[in-house]
């Protein structure tokens, strides 16, 4: 099954699965007609990626809202960009980057007025297996319940800094390669790595009481 | 740096939950909608010049070369501004002002006497000075020239 937040297979193994990059003929048949003014290709365009991109703005901000208007105007922006897209990398990386850029900017205006306002889980979570045994065997708080868990996940992910938490999200939420992330970040996989270690050390300090 | 997953294994499976948030149903169904809408909303405002610029700014945020490239024009643009106010500055002081430029002249010729009596002289400064004054000095009210007539006003 595909989860429409992370645009991946749900469940399974603890390594994040990897995403296929789409840089086919096709979609620049389609960039090359939006560039032209067709909205329907543009509108095709979207909806190959809003899930994605909606996701790791989501995951940044957990909040609905902040993430439906940054996603949006993502897309208008790149559209409004597109004749400056020249195909040195897929239109997915370039998307994934201008909605990432607008995303930090607005977290760097937001700052100590941010706003939790989560989505709902699926009916899937409470069935994946890495997820009940989370909150049955080895927790010591035994009777946290998984919306809990998930605002308490929340509230450490923003502890992070932008960066930080943005590595974290496309790596362990959205499955994206150092490489992939890299390209989106417009740094080097070394600074990738290094953020994801000391990111991946915060988040484990402060829900150490959920992870024993 | 080890980033091994055995390491946050257990973080890790608890981050999968956030993949497990969702938007409400049917978000992704309107999503594009709304973004097409959007733009031919903000493409029927814009006009001319608006989108021009919009869209100039637009390749200068998403394109470092370009951002790159303006940045250094108008710096240029600055320094070149500043060299030619500094040139044109000394150039009428030297040229333009006839007075002067005899000045100058008679001290790249060697005779320093003459232009140091001149320049000792309140008398002979002066018109230098005010030299289109002095020209003509009535030329500059001259009511036939401004095409202004004359009115009398009742006395009170």
């Amino acid at each position: 099954m595909i989860d429409p937040v992370s645009g991946k297979a749900a469940g399974g193994s603890n390594e994040p699965p990897q995403q296929a990059v789409p840089k086919n003929t096709e979609e620049m048949e389609l960039v090359k007609r939006a560039r032209q003014g067709d909205m329907a290709a543009y509108d095709d365009l979207v909806r190959r990626y809003q899930e994605r991109i909606y996701a790791t703005i989501y995951h940044m901000t957990s909040n609905h809202e902040d993430a439906n208007d940054l996603a949006q105007e993502a897309f208008i922006k790149a559209y409004q960009a597109l004749k400056s897209f020249k195909g040195g990398s897929s239109f997915y990386t370039w998307v994934y980057r201008i909605a990432v850029n607008k995303t930090i900017n607005f977290l760097k205006q937001r700052k100590n007025r941010a706003q939790i306002s989560l989505n709902d889980l699926d009916f899937n979570a409470e069935h994946d297996p890495d997820l009940v045994a989370l909150i049955s065997d080895k927790t010591p708080r035994r009777d946290i319940n998984l919306s809990e868990l998930q605002e308490k996940l929340n509230a450490a992910m923003q502890k992070l800094s932008e960066h930080h938490r943005l590595v974290v999200t496309l790596h362990d939420v959205q499955g994206l390669s150092h490489e992939e992330i890299a390209a989106i970040m417009d740094c080097n996989i070394g600074t990738v790595r290094s953020r994801l270690f000391y990111a991946r050390q915060q988040l484990q300090a402060y829900l150490s009481d959920y992870l024993k | 740096m080890s980033t091994a997953p055995e390491e946050f294994e257990k973080l890790q499976q608890l981050l999968k939950l956030k993949r497990h948030e969702q938007p409400p149903p049917g978000y992704f169904n309107n999503f594009p909608t709304l973004v097409i809408n959007r733009l031919e909303r903000a493409a029927e405002q814009q006009s001319g010049l608006q989108a021009w610029f919009s869209r100039a700014v637009g390749i200068l945020e998403t394109n470092p070369v370009a951002a790159g490239l303006f940045g250094m024009s108008v710096c240029g643009l600055l320094i070149s501004g500043i060299a030619y106010s500094q040139s044109s500055g000394s150039g009428p002081t030297l040229s333009g002002n006839s007075g002067l430029a005899i000045d100058v002249a008679d001290v790249s010729s060697g005779s320093m006497q003459p232009q140091v009596t001149r320049a000792a002289s309140v008398d002979s400064l002066a018109p230098t000075a005010n030299a289109m004054f002095a020209t003509n000095p009535a030329s500059l009210f001259d009511i036939r020239l401004s095409g202004a007539e004359l009115t009398s006003y009742p006395a009170k």
